[in-house]
């Protein structure tokens, strides 16, 4: 009797949340996504907190056993959390393991920038797959949501339809914030994206539409980063491609000489030089990198030092992700926000 | 409707629409410009009535510009289309050597030098090198080996100290020679430190682990010596465990207690083989070696934790003879890492205490204590001290205590130098070099570097 009331105690906590699909993503953003998309039928935890390089979290018994109680694991993949395989291994809950129903690696379908063409670790810290930082892509971002959709609606079938929907309407979102509703409503966001992930969207704006170019229908970050695309922009890691690309921000250097290496004192005076010849608006730096070497770099050439997230919730202006984006595309205008 | 067929859709539209205009201009100008033959009706409509017929024409004109706009807005989407093709999507990221275990090789180099000129002999040379595989067997279950490849000039100095220590001193330099100098022959010794299949699918929060693994005694002992913040593992563990720390052959179970808070409480039960070597004393092992081991943990903050945990293992001789071993542990880890980088420095406290009964001989008493500090970004300063009592009836302790200073280019190469001072049957000063290098595939946690 005894016994059964001890089963009964440890089990009765599970039958208690059984209501909700209980979520565990690696980063803060893919948090959002949940949120976003699993609306009140979910609970979510993010293991990274959103001032943490997700590179290099700690695998805590708690994140093990969080996710051993997840019914829904999301990660970004492409070798981003190099420490989710010994959660997983740990956790003793085969459904979130890779494979599983409740396991989604949100960065599927998404076609990689900075595929290393030579995997060596003299390369520094290399990822096989490519440039794992999609999440500073809006239209990539779209994709992120998605895959958190399908991966939601496969654990709670009941309610596939509501993430499915909740997950176009935050693509509607995403788009307006991209391109501007007037724009949006013209060509419409499948089109739009055609043309941003075929990197022809930019020329595309140039045609005119009733005797106007459609550049001036153009609203959202990307009309805000117009004044700054063609222009280049020093960066501490190699997380900004997928960023610079999407706004036409050219990467001028990396204040870091390899990915995850400590610059040497000649690689420094070699950004300094290439900055000062890019005249480069801004040097930015995530706030969980020590930024003093970028701060010197931007006081050499005389430019400005962004200290900015790189996570929802990074900082006091990213409490979510397009609070995160709006303060990412404020740093590099300089715009006060 | 695609964009094509909507495009000429309209197309035909506009095109109806600007001939059924003109027609109608067409049909309206005779009437306007040629009287008609015909008696005109009393509806024709005089010159004065006109403009209450252009509301008509120009509603019919906007219609044409605004399908002439749509017209154009179409012809430009198609235009997009046409320019833009369709991206597949990616192949999903496959390496060609995907199903190859993942290996990792460690080199291990080792320098030490003892200024009271008692038991450690100068020396700078490569004190092991090990090869980790891991790959997934199946769904449900994974493999680790890693081998250990040891030198036998550092083994042999070891089994040297053991004689010096001997009973009889005055013969103890031929004899150690003699035994160095044989095993400085013998080829590198090859070791299988870890050959285990973990079941990682099982239901119920379990964890079914066979085969040989570094025992889960406290939390050092499940670290290999290259992980460990000293040079080498703590004095009373090596007196307990072995110098290699203890690594066991059998079958564990762990158990992860659920509950509404996700606190990570497990339970592990093991039967293994052997035994630590110092409490076996080279016997043989006719009764399984029972191993049990509770652990509880709470983060507070982002890689920063408390845990504690408890261990047992014991062992009976199936024979009337009493031997046998108890062997009990309490271990407890505070880590503290920034939450940013940079503005904070990440420092742990870890402590281990072990009571050991050999049946029928000597009870033990010992344990450790260590504290690092990260003072920059790829440095980190670390003390430990430990002690023994080997014997708690004639309690003589030996004991030690210890700083290292660890430099990490990257998370894959560390430089350190130590110091440590020893007591036992007097003190001895030890300074210590050592470098070790990770290549291959990427470890699974990297040790104290917080990047």
């Amino acid at each position: 009797m005894k016994a059964a009331l001890i089963v009964l105690l440890t089990l009765l906590p599970a039958l208690v949340h059984a209501a909700e699909v209980r979520v565990v993503t690696t980063t803060t953003d893919l948090a959002w996504a949940a949120r976003e998309v699993g609306g009140d039928r979910v609970s979510v935890r993010s293991l990274c907190s959103p001032t943490e390089d997700p590179h290099y979290v700690t695998p805590t018994p708690s994140l093990v056993a969080a996710v051993g109680d997840a019914d829904l694991f999301v990660e970004i993949g492409l070798g981003l959390e190099i420490w989710t395989g010994r959660l997983l291994d740990g956790a003793g809950n085969p459904d979130v393991r890779p494979g599983g129903p409740g396991y989604v690696r949100a960065s599927d379908g998404i076609a990689t920038k900075e595929r290393p063409s030579t995997l060596s670790r003299a390369g520094g810290d290399l990822h096989p797959e490519g440039n794992p930082h999609v999440w500073l892509d809006p239209v990539l971002m779209k994709i992120v949501a998605t895959n958190v959709a399908e991966g939601l609606a496969r654990v709670d079938p009941p309610h596939a339809d509501a993430y499915r929907q909740r997950a176009k309407a935050l693509g509607d979102r995403i788009d307006a914030a991209l391109y501007g509703e007037e724009l949006v409503a013209l060509l419409g966001s499948a089109l739009l994206d055609r043309l941003a992930r075929g990197g022809t969207l930019d020329a595309y704006l140039d045609k005119e539409l009733g005797g106007a170019p459609l550049r001036a229908r153009l609203g959202g970050w990307l009309a805000r980063l117009a004044p700054l695309r063609g222009r280049s922009v020093v960066y501490h890691h190699q997380s900004w491609v997928y960023f610079a690309d999407r706004f036409g921000l050219s990467i001028a250097a990396y204040v870091e000489s390899k990915p995850g290496v400590q610059p040497s004192a000649g690689h420094v005076a070699r950004v300094v030089e290439i900055a000062g010849t890019a005249k480069v608006p801004v040097v930015v730096v995530s706030n969980y990198y020590d930024a003093r070497l970028a701060r010197s770099i931007a006081e050499d050439v005389g430019s400005r030092l962004a200290v900015v997230p790189l996570m929802t919730g990074g900082s006091e202006g990213a409490g979510d992700w397009f609070a995160l984006m709006d303060s990412l595309v404020r740093a590099h205008t300089g715009d006060a926000p | 409707m695609s964009i094509r067929s909507r495009a000429a859709l309209v197309a035909a539209v506009v095109a109806f629409a600007g001939t059924t205009a003109r027609a109608s201009e067409t049909e309206e100008k005779p009437s306007e410009e040629e009287p008609s033959e015909e008696e005109p009706s009393e509806e024709e409509p005089t010159e004065e009535e006109e403009p209450s017929e252009a509301p008509p024409r120009t509603e019919q004109d906007e219609a044409v510009r605004a399908l002439q706009q749509e017209l154009e807005l179409l012809r430009l989407r198609l235009e997009a289309l046409e320019a833009t093709p369709v991206t597949p999507p990616p192949p999903p990221a496959a390496a060609p050597n995907v199903f190859n275990p993942r290996i990792t090789g460690f080199i291990d180099l080792v320098g030490a030098v003892d200024v009271s000129g008692r038991n450690v002999t100068p020396s700078f040379d490569v004190r092991a090198f090990e090869l980790d595989l891991r790959a997934d067997i199946d769904p449900f279950a994974k493999a680790v080996v890693v081998l250990g490849f040891e030198n036998p000039l550092l083994h042999a100095l070891e089994h040297a100290d053991e004689h010096e220590d001997g009973v009889d001193p005055d013969d103890a330099d031929g004899d150690a020679q003699a035994e160095v100098a044989e095993e400085i022959a013998e080829a590198w010794l090859s070791v299988v430190e870890e050959a285990n299949i973990s079941f990682v699918a099982l239901p119920a929060h379990l964890l079914l682990e066979l085969g040989l693994v570094r025992v889960d005694f406290g939390g050092q002992n499940r670290s290999h010596l290259h992980d460990v913040p000293h040079i080498d593992y703590p004095g009373a563990m090596t007196a307990l465990f072995g110098e290699e720390g203890w690594a066991d052959a059998g079958v564990f179970l762990r158990y992860r207690l659920h509950n509404p808070k996700s606190l990570p409480i497990d339970f592990k039960v093991g039967v293994m083989s052997r035994g630590p070597e110092p409490l076996m004393e080279g016997r043989e092992t006719p009764t399984p070696v029972l191993l049990g081991r509770f652990r509880g943990s709470a983060d507070f903050g982002a890689g920063s934790l408390v845990s504690a945990g408890v261990s047992y293992s014991g062992w009976r001789d199936a024979t009337d003879e009493p031997r046998g071993f108890d062997l009990a542990g309490g271990d407890f880890l505070l880590k503290l890492r920034p939450a940013i980088r940079g503005r904070d420095h990440s420092f742990y406290l870890q402590g281990e205490a072990y009571f050991a009964r050999r049946v029928a001989d000597r009870d033990s008493l010992g344990g450790f204590v260590g504290l690092g500090v990260q003072p920059a970004r790829n440095v980190f300063l670390s003390l430990r001290a430990d002690a023994l009592i080997d014997d708690l009836a004639d309690p003589e302790p030996t004991w030690g205590a210890g700083f290292a200073a660890s430099l990490h280019t990257t998370e894959f190469l560390r430089v350190r130098l130590a110091y440590d001072l020893v007591a036992d049957h007097g003190i001895s000063h030890r300074f210590g070099a050592q470098v070790t290098a990770v290549f291959g595939s990427h470890p699974v946690e990297p040790y104290w570097v917080n990047r």
